[in-house]
């Protein structure tokens, strides 16, 4: 597992290679990685395992002790025996004393609930916001993401397993980033936007929370990055301080959820449903993975759903898969497949529909007035080519209001 | 260079164990140094060339002993060898200790123990069980820088009163934290894991020494349960409640890396926890003054959960076999699909000794 450190966290974690970000933002404003770390190590930011790599920290019968840097989760119960009954995800663990949660990076120490990744990031990053991918939210903005240990699904095609799929205390140099740094370092690389990401933040969502409440009175936006795993409480509660969530649909059947994420549909459903419906500017993407879930009848249904629930004007991405974690027997998704996929989505009425995680240069990488037709973002890779939407969304040739965020 | 050399004999062998490459998901910040030396092992053994030194009955030893546990917890290191030693000859057939652990392991090898320390004393594999272990081992021609005792985190083993020793001399004792995990998952029927390098890399052999508590998921943690220690990520093998945790318990256990290695069961039965488990629970947690020898994990847990049964029973509890909390991992473990041994108690030959003070 690569470190936190800045040297290989571009490429550690799967979402895109540091080659294919913006020469051109490179050009105008050269942000080196050495730069980056040497300005963390000196804000007194240090290599810091937080107390996690010891837990040798339980005494004699009755006593509880806790590491430092373990935070009081939110959003749980106490129960009888110890136990405690986590309510921020749709699995609701019931976690014993001394147990874990599935995310694994929550702990029962005497009946209380404790995260471990508070402050603690397993991955940081200044990427693009097309990265997240984030095509119609602040086009060619800086985001500073972040992510931990943990997830509250084991998709078997993770491509961020290495720190997903872990505990804490296995990722060899996490990088203890208070909420407060994050807030007041962004703005030093030029991010304009936090991104919780990389791993599942619903999993450390105390410390996206707060991260994001802070940032919001400091005029930084926040995305989250999510698999949309997450109860109705915790989403209520974290909204006001989102601007934009991109949700992973990972398939559209219980089947598939369960036997390929060990997780279910219908939550996720219900977070996009409530994204929408909370004003928060929302994508989907859709990771489409050969001969599991790329049946075009299911895709169909799946882009009628979205119409039908969130509007025709959702953005919805259909992207490739490669082999990895635990599906590397499969080969990547052909990009005819892709296309076909795209084309029913438009089928059933949805206007913005794109591929991504393909080769740069694709027309689908564009985004097209729904009006007249013109290409008003152009796109390669993550490098923005050309713009022709106004601060105010419309677009320039026809002025009709192209959906996204864009000032 | 110490005058003998033997620091550096200590440093070679540590490496060989250890085969410490600085990747993988070590989670301790100390370098672990560029000899990989563990990369260049040969390639296991294909299962049918190995020659099995398992035992095919599912025969379970449990040995008793009323005085081995004092009324201030503490715990008569004589009789717990005695135990130790009664349980291994009765499985074996040999009385001679060396011969008789020499029926499971054999000169040369490296083999690691697995402990359980989660919750802590006293429901803890206990350093006197381990200590005849090891000295058993060295008596059957194992040297003793060729042991490991082991499980996930050096800190667990510290606080459970295990002396850690990384230095190559000696047997060795430390989590897997010291030296990661495979670098790429395993994967065994739902299971994907990857192991910890110590059971991939560092060991030829594996002798699990379990505890024996009620688990408010599984059921029951005993023998199979324990590999949750040897694995990264055992949060995502629990399941749903309804689920209690498996076929999670079962499929990891179906790992040829676990079926090949773990030779003998010898089960820390001196402290039970009958019911509240995993975490330690004083009002419920007796003296059982126990030590099992097995070396089927399932007939060996089936014998440990009639034993928690009775334990339940007699303090007023339903049983836990026939309840909603039925470890059903048992009867999974246990079938067609995964044959790791025999789950029926009618079919376990059951042999019973006491040792008294």
């Amino acid at each position: 597992m690569r470190s936190a450190s800045w040297e290989g966290l571009a490429q550690g974690v799967g979402e895109g290679t540091r080659g294919k970000m913006d020469q051109k933002d490179d050009r105008d404003k050269a942000i080196s990685r050495r730069d980056m770390l040497r300005t963390l190590a000196l804000g007194g930011l240090g290599v810091g395992a937080a107390g996690l790599a010891s837990r040798g920290l339980r005494g004699a019968a009755g006593a509880v002790s806790v590491p430092s840097g373990w935070k009081e989760a939110m959003f749980y119960k106490r129960l009888d025996g110890l136990k405690i009954k986590c309510q921020i995800c749709p699995k609701n663990c019931v976690v014993g004393e001394g147990e874990r949660g599935f995310c694994g990076n929550k702990e029962n120490r005497g009946g209380k609930y404790y995260t471990l990744v508070y402050g603690q990031a397993a991955a940081l990053n200044i990427d693009p916001i097309e990265k997240k991918p984030l095509y119609h939210f602040l086009p060619a903005s800086r985001a500073f993401s972040i992510g931990t240990a943990g997830c509250n699904m084991d998709c078997k095609d993770c491509q961020n397993w290495e720190i997903s799929q872990v505990r804490p205390e296995q990722i060899r140099q996490p990088v203890s980033l208070p909420p407060k740094t994050i807030v007041s370092k962004a703005p030093q690389y030029g991010a304009t936007v936090i991104a919780y990401t990389y791993n599942e933040p619903v999993v450390f969502y105390e410390y996206m929370h707060d991260t994001a409440k802070l940032a919001r009175q400091h005029g930084l936006r926040s995305v989250m990055i999510s698999n949309g795993y997450i109860n109705r409480e915790p989403m209520l509660e974290l909204a006001p301080y989102l601007d934009a969530v991109k949700v992973d649909l990972k398939g559209f059947t219980d089947e598939f959820y369960r036997k390929y994420c060990l997780g279910t549909v219908e939550p996720v459903k219900e977070t996009i449903k409530r994204v929408k419906a909370l004003g928060k500017w929302l994508e989907i993407v859709y990771l489409v993975v050969p001969t599991l879930n790329d049946d075009l009848d299911m895709i169909g249904e799946m882009a009628a759903w979205l119409k039908r629930a969130v509007g025709a004007e959702v953005p919805l991405h259909f992207s490739r898969f490669r082999p990895q974690y635990r599906l590397k027997k499969l080969p990547p998704t052909p990009v005819s497949t892709l296309e076909q996929c795209r084309a029913v989505a438009r089928g059933q009425g949805l206007k913005y529909v794109y591929i991504g995680n393909v080769q740069p240069g694709h027309s689908a990488e564009d985004t097209y007035c729904a009006s007249c037709g013109k290409v008003v973002i152009g796109r390669y890779g993550y490098q923005i080519l050309e713009r022709h939407v106004k601060p105010n969304g419309a677009c320039e040739f026809c002025g009709s209001k192209i959906p996204g965020v864009w000032s | 260079m110490s005058e003998d050399g033997s620091a550096d004999r200590g440093r070679r062998r540590f490496l060989k164990l250890l085969g410490l490459a600085g990747l993988g998901l070590a989670g301790c910040s100390r370098s672990t140094g560029e000899n990989d030396v563990l990369a260049q092992q040969p390639a296991p053994v294909p299962a049918a060339e190995r020659e099995t030194v398992v035992s095919p009955e599912a025969t379970v030893v449990v040995v008793r002993c009323a005085e081995v546990v004092g009324n201030d917890g503490s715990l008569d290191a004589a009789l717990v060898e005695e135990m130790v030693s009664a349980g291994v000859s009765a499985l074996s057939g040999e009385e001679d200790q060396a011969a008789a652990w020499g029926r499971y392991f054999e000169a040369g090898q490296r083999v690691a123990v697995k402990v359980n320390c989660l919750s802590g004393p006293p429901v803890a594999t206990h350093p006197e069980v381990t200590d005849v272990v090891t000295r058993a081992l060295q008596a059957a021609g194992i040297v003793a820088e060729d042991i490991v005792i082991y499980d996930r985190l050096t800190g667990e083993l510290e606080t459970c009163a295990f002396a850690v020793n990384k230095s190559g001399t000696g047997v060795q004792c430390y989590g897997t934290d010291r030296v990661g995990y495979d670098s790429a998952p395993t994967v065994i029927k739902e299971v994907g894991t990857c192991f910890s390098r110590i059971v991939s890399r560092g060991c030829d052999a594996i002798v699990n020494v379990p505890v024996l508590k009620d688990h408010d998921l599984a059921g029951l943690t005993g023998a199979l349960k324990n590999h949750y220690g040897s694995v990264h990520n055992p949060n995502k093998l629990h399941g749903q409640p309804e689920d209690r945790c498996s076929p999670y318990i079962a499929d990891l256990n179906c790992a040829e890396l676990l079926r090949s290695k773990q030779r003998l069961i010898v089960y820390d039965a001196l402290m039970v926890c009958y019911e509240g488990g995993p975490g330690y629970k004083p009002e419920t947690t007796v003296p059982y003054g126990a030590i099992m020898v097995a070396t089927d994990p399932v007939a060996a847990d089936t014998v440990g959960l009639k034993l928690v049964d009775e334990l339940r029973v007699e303090h007023g509890l339903e049983a836990l076999a026939g309840s909603e909390r039925d470890p059903k991992y048992l009867a999974v473990a246990g079938d067609e699909d995964h044959q790791l041994g025999s789950n029926d108690l009618g079919k376990i030959d059951m042999v019973e000794r006491v040792v008294s003070a």
